[in-house]
């Protein structure tokens, strides 16, 4: 045990190691890539020297905001996700799949297109939408008796259900159907500072909450009577924490619009690195969370043709066969069992 | 019993149809009138926009039905297999993509893809859909729950790909193609009519010659070999053929949810015992509640109208939630 110890401890460093190259590297090349071609050196220059206007605010209006937005709102998705799937003791709850993300949408989508609110209360909309439709989906599927599977299948029928409710505003309100649909696919094509001053104090939330969450974690693996006998009381602190998890959800949905899969699939691969039960795995899903959406959406960036790909297709597209893959390997593990 | 329950059926739909066909946002309609907006709103407006909603509805109840025998899965539906969103990446994009590359580059001289070609290019993306489902279905030997996860996962990638091309390529096409995924019968005209009945005609006859097959993949796999059915090949082809059904429809009027979905547990009331006028039974029900969505969406907000897709996803949510709550997972 002695000696198993700091083995552990300098995997666990050279994962968090791992994880900053990726942020870093990732960082970088999204600070190169985008419309106006911009060379190592002017970016170099950009950051100590003078520079042409042009670069000074491609690179500090554009790429770099933008940089800090995806990093932030992977980290909290991923955050998020890891924090329902401890919660709720459900392997597959994420806030794609229970339907937060499209319900905290709806309410946005009704804020924007009615214009009920001014434009700073919109995130607390989503919030309440999203809260809404997250605990009647976890409920649905049992919070106790938690069923991944199911919880999914009544995800997606609710999923279903606020995409109809939100094409039927969208066509009741005539509204320009172009922008929106390009916010619901998920993307952050054309967001600067604004939205970063918006999302800080979540973030700064995020942190947090993580911070604290993340011994409290460990003991929300053990049944309800577990916890019970060690003096918690355990529907209280999964209340909790569903809101929190959800509150960690809903501006990134407004700065960026649903994208999913992030919670879902950053908390699994989180997992082979530390085990879920360590106190380090929720700091290390937000790194890993904010490395994968900052590639992702480089690679958007890279691979834009006529308009950027919006970034939630990229997640959906690499994330489902993953979900698959899971979906998969538990049907073999129940009938080996 | 059974067969004098089929007749109130018939019934019942040529009454949603009489319904249909006098209820719209004008009503200033007389049957025996001879002015010319009356002829026009009944015969090109309201009658080949009833017909298409009946077809189309029937095609997915059936499609359902066919899905729910042949997976032995309550949950199974074209849309929640993938079916319908396979369809629609492929109508998407050669609507889109076909308006940029393969027509005239001139943006004011383009003409329109024909609406005949639609269900064609439709039921190449159904049958991809359904190709990776199946695939994944019989190698992983999934259960019923599994298989319908598999399904949604299918087409959450499909969906994400086609907001994808909308996304960049949607450009001034968006809010037609909205209204179009939302699942739409708004003015659908005769020309829609005659690019989905030849589809109907055919795939229907085909289902007068599948019950005896159908019975027999009731039994389980052993069992169904040992009475001389090859499994593989006729589960693969009965597949194959709804999702013909399901990407001829959703061509047409979109991919309307939850329609195959909850038929085939309405006609199962009506109908209990497996026999062979239950598919029929199931036709004449989905093209019925197409009619009455399409009724609801076109009446509850004159002048505006619902997309009929809302108004059957509503419907169909809590629906599918309760059968979701009876199913017996564990086993």
């Amino acid at each position: 045990m002695a000696i198993a110890r700091p083995a552990v401890t300098s995997r666990l460093w050279i994962n968090v190691w791992l994880c900053l190259m990726l942020i870093i590297l990732g960082a970088a090349i999204s600070l190169k890539t985008g419309y106006s071609n911009i060379s190592w050196q002017q970016i170099y220059n950009a950051f100590t020297g003078e520079v042409s206007v042009i670069v000074k605010i491609s690179v500090f209006e554009l790429r770099f905001p933008r940089l800090l937005l995806v990093s932030m709102c992977g980290a909290m998705l991923a955050a998020s996700g890891a924090l329902m799937q401890s919660v709720s003791r459900n392997n597959l709850a994420s806030p794609g799949l229970t339907g937060v993300s499209n319900g905290a949408a709806l309410g946005i989508v009704l804020a924007v297109t009615y214009q009920w609110l001014p434009l700073i209360y919109i995130p607390w909309l989503g919030l309440i939408c999203g809260l809404v439709v997250g605990f009647i989906s976890l409920s649905l599927s049992g919070i106790r008796d938690a069923n991944p599977m199911k919880l999914v299948l009544s995800g997606a029928a609710i999923n279903a259900l606020c995409l109809a409710i939100i094409a039927a505003v969208l066509i009741h309100a005539r509204a320009d159907a172009s922008e929106l649909l390009y916010w619901l696919a998920g993307g952050f094509s054309g967001r600067s500072w604004s939205q970063v001053t918006m999302i800080l104090p979540w973030f700064i939330f995020t942190v947090i909450a993580v911070t604290l969450c993340a011994s409290q974690t460990r003991w929300l693996q053990l049944t309800d009577e577990q916890l019970s006998s060690l003096g918690y009381n355990a529907g209280r602190w999964r209340f909790l924490l569903t809101i929190t998890a959800i509150a960690m959800v809903a501006p990134t949905v407004v700065v960026a619009g649903p994208i999913g899969f992030v919670g879902l699939v950053i908390p699994h691969l989180t997992s082979r690195l530390v085990p879920r039960s360590s106190t380090k795995w929720l700091p290390l899903c937000m790194l890993l969370g904010a490395a994968m959406l900052l590639w992702a959406d480089t690679f958007c960036k890279l691979l834009a043709i006529k308009q950027e790909m919006p970034v939630g297709v990229v997640t959906a597209v690499l994330g489902s066969p993953l979900l698959i893959a899971y979906i998969i390997s538990q049907g073999k593990t129940k009938r080996a069992s | 019993m059974l067969v004098s329950r089929s007749i109130y059926v018939v019934f019942v739909v040529l009454i949603s149809i009489w319904f249909s066909m006098n209820f719209g946002a004008s009503d200033q309609v007389s049957w025996f009138s001879q002015d010319s907006h009356s002829q026009r709103v009944l015969w090109e407006l309201r009658l080949p926009r009833t017909l298409v909603a009946f077809l189309a509805g029937a095609q997915f109840a059936v499609s359902g039905y066919l899905l729910q025998r042949i997976t032995k899965n309550p949950l199974a539906d074209p849309g929640l297999l993938g079916i319908s969103a396979g369809a629609s990446l492929a109508v998407v994009s050669l609507f889109l993509l076909g308006d940029i590359f393969l027509t005239n580059p001139d943006p004011y001289r383009r003409t329109p893809l024909p609406l005949i070609y639609l269900p064609l290019v439709a039921l190449l993306g159904g049958l991809l859909a359904t190709a990776i489902v199946w695939k994944i279905w019989t190698t992983a030997k999934l259960d019923a729950i599994r298989l319908t996860l598999v399904g949604v996962a299918v087409a959450a990638i499909f969906s994400a790909a086609v907001t994808g091309v909308l996304a960049v390529w949607g450009g001034s096409y968006g809010e037609l193609i909205v209204e179009w995924m939302a699942g739409s019968l708004y003015g659908r005209s005769w020309l829609h009519f005659h690019a989905l009945w030849p589809w109907s005609l055919v795939l229907f006859s085909i289902c007068l010659f599948i019950h005896r097959t159908l019975s027999q993949l009731q039994l389980p796999p052993e069992q169904a070999a040992a009475s001389g059915v090859d499994v593989p090949f006729w589960v693969s082809r009965l597949l194959a053929l709804a999702a013909l059904l399901a990407a001829t429809a959703v061509a047409v009027v979109g991919p309307v949810a939850f329609v195959g979905l909850i038929v085939p547990h309405i006609s199962k009331i009506l109908i209990p015992s497996f026999h062979r006028l239950s598919l029929w039974v199931t036709a004449l029900l989905g093209g019925w509640l197409m009619v009455v969505a399409d009724l609801i969406g076109r009446m509850l907000f004159v002048p505006m109208e619902m997309p009929i897709g809302i108004v059957t996803s509503i419907l169909g949510v809590p629906y599918f939630l309760y059968l979701l709550r009876k199913q017996n997972l564990s086993s």
